[in-house]
């Protein structure tokens, strides 16, 4: 282990899961967020949280406490998680404690502690450039601000993961800049992929990664999300570049810290929650920012426990966004992919200001009309589409349309469907959905709009079955 | 004269207590201070472990969950109302652990090893039944079927090995039917598999050990219990304890399979423990890492990378809803920790789909990529044509005018439902599989009334095991259907159409 | 400060052998032992002794018994 040792040694007193009392001696209690570790097998790391009277300390486990005995010794390492930055971070893997997890060997050179302030009130920027990210519906009806904070809204099994994967793909392989992915309380299944993915698409070597996974303690899950953060404030403040930050899943350091939170003899607040989730997402939050060294843009995927919108974790996380993309079961459900939700993602950028006139037109008038067809359908599961006004029917074809063209193939889902994926440039994107708007295509069957890229792939569909 | 014979005995007999001393053992021991709902409080124990196992006279066990200055807090395994204050209480020095290996196949025990099989068990290791999951970096991708022998289920949420797929549903809608005949399944394809069952009524157990005995799969099985009568502890010590007794297989390079049945009771023995144990409630009173509860034991399962034997760990955990309702707090938890789900409706079974299996709401992560490659060539556009099915059943329910095209997959919809339907205990080959498929997909049956779909299927199958048995051998020994199978298999399906007439 | 325990012998003994104990174990902990004596044939031979949460198995039969684990190992 590369962090230091002092010679400052307590003993272990209390053992309740993960959370452990540790006895020093008055006045030499090491600070809160201190790292201690036992000093024989079972070797554990704990984090101080609390300073419970005089010379004993409470600490939260980052590794499994099975094994552990009262008695034991337990030593400060003299600082707090300190993780690896910079170039050596460059391909690498790490964990919550900073050391490296992909059999690559030590990672030489700086290391930072885990723990900082936000920026300064006026040293932070605010975000009015859109990026484009290839894919329609995000870019056409809540598009990315470079340097913002947008968050991907689904519930379980939705395609949050594979969308993540595939802005990954498409912002990095575009623009070739910097990313940084911590993976949160997510499967290892699935950080596994994702290493031979970015190494195989050429990705990697522009990433720096960092995991605390779903089968690591809650502690671990909760600093994890410090370290990668850690390592993106690095590339903006000190190698002055802009920064592509991923978080799968930015709700699970929030449920890290309720698991805790109980144990460290916290009352619980609404729907059980710990009382401190705001200012724990706040801390976290308000370091995401960008400064005139250079922008973090954060795309941080949050579950949605029980596809409740409304539960103050994801509640809580929607008021530091500004783009958010959300899933929806239902529309997975009838088979459109992404299965992102026209009527309920937003963006602060999509006001004529930013994206323009045109833009702004046509997102509105396609949000319009699949508003209506969402007011028809009961109409139409009740009475039927002959019940329908000339004039509504015509809305209803046009909006599934729509619906239907607002899906693409995707290249990181090849796997599961067959099809290669589509990047839509802006500009193709809009006069598609001009297209189908002004009723151009009206002669075209709904079921060519399914899963294409541009409106000239659907025309070409169209033409080839006849 | 030198007796052979004992001078071997002899040496044998020296070599083996060579090394061997003899001395007094020293045990860590303490009393109880108070017993009840199984939490019990003990004095002395200073150098006992979290997660230890505590002995107590009769066989009876606890776990230490609680270590301090001021004593030991702990929790029952057994023998719930048969200790009393003042009771001996003996450190073992070792965590909680299960015996494991080959001695364990075939048998049936309760979490702590113990057989509950009438025959006595001597295993020769024991495992701890808490242990990390693979590495990361330990992992490869997982890319090799795993057939349930379920039509719905292989054609479009296929499994893969080391994969999780969560089964889920109501009760009575046919899950453990859907586990078990996974078991059934796995015989000759050289995958270990242990059946945990959580919280199930002991007859319940007992039927499903018969169904396996009878169809032999006993041979490579174990079934690791804790009914509902037994205590919360043990039935929370459960899951795990029927992991390590896969996982010691995996790490040997072997395929294993485990079924949790189920995790919701799972949860609710963990809730009543540590309520009793006065830790906080959560949400549904649930304690608040009972999503690390699941997630650890589930991470456990995944496949390892050839240089480290490439074995695999699949696990189907089984969870049961309320009415319906997979948005509740522990289903919720568990499909975002499994690679999928297979979601069982009541309304289906009822309607006589059996499997019940909800296609829309039923998916694998995993995806195609453990699909044999046979079945990936006629199964493509199955998900997406059964998602338009259904939407347009609504839209075309009023007679509105259907187009062609909205005609003909409406007919295709009906007849692949039918088709999709399967006898408990009756898995299909691959070669069946694909045959069933192709049937429908070739238009082949659109002659034939819906309700007779799958007697015509059947007669087909049976035609084709008599007629072009090499065939069907050879689809299911290469997984493959190339080009001179397809047309072999195709010639074969029009000779039985006419040998039978599209009798309507 | 005193300790009390529980011994445990196997076979017939007298009171040297729980002078010869009691000696030991006071030795051992740096206090006076007293302990409450009784008969346990189970043991086969030797003792068992309950002294300050610790047990002290001196037993044949946990000897056998490991002696027989190690055998089969």
């Amino acid at each position: 282990m590369e962090q230091k040792l002092s010679s400052n040694t307590g003993t272990l007193i209390k053992i309740s899961g993960p959370v452990l009392d540790v006895r020093f001696q008055p006045g030499q209690e090491p600070d809160l967020h201190m790292l201690l570790a036992t000093s024989k097998e079972p070797i554990v790391h704990m984090e101080v949280a609390r300073h419970l009277s005089t010379g004993v300390v409470r600490a939260i486990a980052l590794e499994a406490t099975e094994g552990l005995r009262c008695g034991m010794k337990i030593e400060s390492t003299g600082d707090v998680i300190t993780v690896p930055v910079g170039e050596p971070m460059l391909g690498r893997v790490i964990n919550s404690l900073g050391m490296p997890i992909d059999g690559g060997g030590e990672i030489l050179g700086e290391r930072r502690p885990i723990y900082r302030k936000p920026p300064k009130l006026t040293e932070q920027r605010t975000a009015t450039t859109l990026f484009e990210t290839g894919i329609k519906v995000i870019d056409l009806l809540a598009p990315y601000p470079l340097g913002g904070k947008i968050g991907l809204f689904g519930g379980a099994g939705v395609g949050k993961t594979i969308l993540i994967m595939e802005l990954m793909h498409n912002i990095a392989a575009k623009r070739g800049g910097y990313s940084v992915f911590t993976g949160v309380g997510e499967r290892s299944r699935e950080g596994a992929e994702l290493i031979l993915d970015m190494r195989d698409s050429g990705v990697l070597a522009r990433s720096s990664l960092a995991f605390g996974q779903m089968n690591e303690p809650p502690g671990s899950r909760m600093r994890v999300t410090m370290a990668g953060l850690t390592l993106a404030e690095y590339i903006r403040d000190e190698m002055h570049q802009d920064v592509l930050l991923f978080i799968d899943n930015i709700f699970r350091y929030v449920q890290a810290g309720n698991e805790v939170s109980a144990l460290l003899g916290r009352m619980p607040s609404a729907v059980g929650y710990q009382p401190t989730l705001a200012t724990e997402l706040g801390e976290l939050q308000e370091r995401i920012a960008s400064t005139s060294h250079g922008s973090i843009t954060s795309v941080q995927a949050v579950y949605v426990p029980a596809d409740d919108l409304t539960d103050p974790a994801p509640a809580a996380i929607f008021a530091h966004l500004d783009a958010t993309t959300v899933l929806s079961r239902s529309i997975a459900e009838i088979g459109i992919y992404p299965a992102v939700d026209p009527l309920n993602s937003t963006s602060r950028i999509l006001e004529p200001a930013i994206v323009g006139e045109e833009h702004y037109r046509i997102a509105r008038q396609v949000q319009e009309v699949l508003q209506r067809y969402h007011e028809l359908q009961d109409i139409i599961a009740i009475l039927g589409m002959d019940e329908l006004s000339e004039e509504d029917r015509l809305i209803v074809y046009r909006a599934r349309k729509l619906q239907n063209f607002l899906s693409q193939p995707l290249h990181v889902a090849q796997a599961f469907t067959g099809e290669p994926g589509r990047y839509v440039p802006l500009i193709d994107t809009l006069t598609g959905f001009d297209a189908i708007l002004k009723g151009e295509v009206d002669n075209i069957s709904e079921t060519h709009f399914l899963h294409a890229g541009t409106l000239e792939e659907v025309k070409q569909k169209a033409t080839q079955d006849g | 004269m030198q007796q052979p014979f004992s001078t071997t005995v002899g040496d044998v007999l020296r070599q083996r207590l060579a090394g061997y001393q003899e001395q007094a053992i020293l045990y860590d021991c303490g009393v109880v201070l108070s017993v009840g709902d199984g939490v019990l409080h003990l004095s002395g124990l200073g150098r006992c472990r979290y997660g230890e196992l505590i002995a107590f006279p009769g066989d009876i066990y606890a776990m230490a969950m609680e270590l301090s200055e001021e004593g030991v807090g702990a929790v029952l395994l057994n023998g719930v109302n048969e200790l009393r204050v003042g009771a001996f209480a003996q450190s073992t020095g070792r965590v909680v652990e299960v015996p494991v290996g080959d001695k364990l196949i075939g048998r049936v025990i309760d979490p702590l090893g113990m057989p509950l099989d009438g025959k006595s068990l001597d295993a020769e290791t024991l495992r701890p039944i808490e242990g990390p999951a693979p590495q990361i970096i330990h992992r490869q991708n997982v890319s090799q079927s795993l057939e349930t022998g379920l039509l719905a289920v292989d054609s479009m949420i296929p499994i893969g090995k080391g994969q999780r797929e969560l089964i889920i549903g109501d009760r009575q809608t046919g899950k453990t039917t859907i586990a078990v005949d996974t078991i059934l399944n796995q015989k000759g394809k050289d995958v270990l598999c242990v059946y945990v069952a959580i919280g199930q009524k002991a007859a319940d157990v007992a039927k499903v050990r018969e169904t396996l005995e009878q169809a032999g799969a006993m041979e490579y099985c174990v079934i690791v219990a804790a009914t509902a009568g037994d205590c919360a502890a043990m039935q929370y010590i459960a899951p795990y304890a029927g992991c390590a007794i896969a996982e010691h297989f995996m790490v040997q390079g072997q395929d294993t399979l485990i079924i949790y049945d189920d995790l919701s009771k799972h949860a609710v023995a963990y809730r009543t423990m540590s309520l009793l144990l006065r830790r906080p409630p959560g949400r549904e009173a649930y304690p608040g890492d009972v999503f690390y509860l699941h997630s650890r034991l589930l991470e456990r399962a995944g496949r390892l990378k050839e240089e480290l034997g490439g074995g695999s760990l699949t696990a189907l955990p089984i969870v049961e809803t309320m009415a319906s309702d997979i948005s509740a707090y522990i289903p919720t938890n568990v499909i975002s920790i499994t690679d999928g789900q297979i979601y069982l409706e009541t309304e289906l079974f009822h309607a006589g789909v059996r499997p019940a299996v909800n296609v829309g709401l039923s998916v694998s992560r995993v995806g195609r990529a453990a699909q044999k490659k046979a079945m990936r060539d006629v199964s493509g556009k199955l998900r997406l044509s059964l998602a338009q099915y259904r939407e347009l059943q609504i839209f075309a329910q009023f007679g509105s005018d259907v187009d062609e095209s909205t005609r003909r997959l409406l007919a295709y919809g009906n007849r692949l439902t039918e088709i999709l339907k399967q006898p408990q205990g009756a898995p299909y080959s691959l070669s069946e599989q694909v045959v069933l498929l192709l049937l429908v997909s070739g238009g082949y049956t659109d002659g034939v009334e819906v309700s007779r779909v799958r007697e015509f299927g059947k007669g087909l199958l049976a035609f084709l095991h008599k007629q072009w048995s090499p065939g069907m051998k050879e689809i299911d020994t290469t997984g493959e259907l190339t080009d001179d199978l397809r047309k072999g298999l195709e010639s074969g399906i029009k000779r039985y159409v006419a040998s039978v007439g599209q009798k309507v | 400060m005193a300790l009390t325990g529980t011994l445990r012998i196997a076979g017939p003994y007298d009171e040297d052998t729980i002078r010869n104990i009691t000696g030991h174990f006071s030795a051992l902990l740096s206090t006076e032992v007293t302990f409450s004596v009784s008969r346990d044939d189970s043991l086969i031979g030797g003792f068992t002794a309950i002294v300050d949460n610790k047990l002290y198995d001196s037993s044949i039969l946990s000897r056998l018994g490991r002696l027989e684990q190690h055998l089969t190992k």
